[in-house]
C-alpha cells in the first residue's frame, strides 16, 4: 500500500485521502483539521508521510514517520521549484481524483 | 573553527556517458529516497572556477562517496581509457587519508560492472569495499542501499526492493512531469533531476 496520505482541496474544504486505497478518503471543513485526520492515519501504520497540497499547487510535507525525511539540494533547478511542485502535485491529484 | 561537513551528502562519481544514465539516475533517487542528498561533477556550472577545484570542493563537501569504476575501459573512438573516475576516486581516498578529523569520517563503496574486473586494472584497491552491479540499475539500487544503511546510522531506511519499485514507478511518471514542464527527460540536467525526485519523493512514497 502506498505510504502517503494527501490533504487538498476539494469543494469548500479538504479531502484526506491515501492512493490506491479504494475508498471515498474523507472532508473536512479546515486543512487543520484535516492534516491532523492524515497524520493520525499515519501514526497508526508502521511508516507513512503527509503531503499536503496547496491551492496554488505547491506542496508542503508536513509528517513523515518511519520514513527517512526527504533532504533539500543545494542544487536547484533551472525549471523552478513552484513549477515542478506543480506538476508533481497535479499529476498526484489526477490519479487520486481518478481512483 | 571549520565549518562541519554535511552528514547526508553522498558524492556520486560515476561515468557520465549515455549508456550509463539509467544506472546514474537511479543512485541518484536511491539516495534521496534513502534521505541523503546526491552531489555530482554534474552540478558545476561556475565557468568562473577551475573544474578540478569544484570536484574537490564537492568531495571536500561529502561524507560518503559512491565510485563506479565500470567505465575504466578503452573508448571506441579514441582507443584511451577514461581516468576521471579513478582521479577523483583517488581524491576521496587522498582526502580521507590526509584530511582532519572531520575528513577522516570518510567512508564510500566502489561499484564495477563486474565482479573481480578491477584487479587487473587498479589492483591496489583490492580490499576496499568493492561491489559489481551487473551493469543493472536495480543492482545498483540494491548496492548503494545496503552499504549506504549500514555506513549511517538506522534510521528507518527503506528496503532496496521497496525503492526499486518506487523508482519504477518515478520512471513512469516522468514523461508525464516533462511534458508538464516543458522539457525532454534526455535534456534533464542535474539539477533538475535531483530537485524532481526530491518533490516526487514528497508525494509518492
Amino acid at each position: 500500500m502506498a505510504k502517503t496520505v494527501h490533504v487538498f482541496p476539494s469543494g469548500k474544504g479538504w479531502a484526506v485521502k491515501r492512493q490506491g486505497s479504494g475508498n471515498t478518503g474523507a472532508f473536512f471543513l479546515t486543512q487543520k483539521d484535516a492534516v491532523a485526520s492524515a497524520r493520525f492515519i499515519v501514526k497508526k501504520s508502521a511508516s507513512g508521510q503527509v503531503a499536503i497540497h496547496g491551492r496554488g499547487g505547491r506542496i508542503a510535507a508536513a509528517y513523515v514517520h518511519g520514513l527517512p525525511k526527504i533532504q533539500k539540494s543545494p542544487v536547484k533547478s533551472s525549471l523552478g521549484s513552484r513549477n515542478i511542485e506543480k506538476a508533481v502535485s497535479e499529476l498526484a491529484l489526477e490519479r487520486l481524483n481518478s481512483a | 573553527m571549520p565549518t562541519p561537513i554535511p552528514r547526508n551528502h553522498v558524492f556520486i562519481n560515476c561515468p557520465f556517458d549515455h549508456t550509463y544514465k539509467p544506472i546514474f539516475d537511479a543512485i541518484v533517487f536511491a539516495v534521496h529516497d534513502l534521505g541523503f542528498v546526491a552531489r555530482s561533477a554534474l552540478e558545476i556550472d561556475d565557468g568562473s572556477e577551475v573544474r578540478l577545484t569544484k570536484i574537490e570542493r564537492i568531495i571536500e563537501e561529502c561524507r560518503y562517496g559512491i565510485h563506479d569504476i565500470s567505465n575504466v575501459a578503452l573508448d571506441a573512438n579514441t582507443g584511451l581509457p577514461r581516468f576521471n573516475m579513478t582521479l577523483e576516486l583517488g581524491l576521496f581516498f587522498g582526502c580521507k587519508r590526509f584530511g582532519d578529523g572531520r575528513q577522516r569520517k570518510k567512508v564510500c563503496i566502489i561499484l564495477d560492472s563486474e565482479p573481480y574486473r578491477y584487479r587487473q586494472c587498479i589492483s591496489d584497491i583490492f580490499g576496499q569495499d568493492i561491489h559489481s552491479h551487473g551493469g543493472t540499475h536495480a543492482q545498483a539500487i540494491i548496492k548503494v542501499r545496503n552499504w549506504l544503511a549500514a555506513a549511517s546510522k538506522p534510521k528507518f531506511r527503506p528496503g532496496g526492493t521497496e525503492i526499486v519499485e518506487r523508482y519504477n514507478r518515478f520512471l513512469n511518471d516522468l514523461p508525464a512531469l516533462c511534458t508538464a514542464l516543458h522539457r525532454r527527460p534526455d535534456d534533464l540536467t542535474f539539477g533538475d533531476l535531483s530537485e524532481m525526485i526530491e518533490t516526487w519523493l514528497q508525494t509518492n512514497r
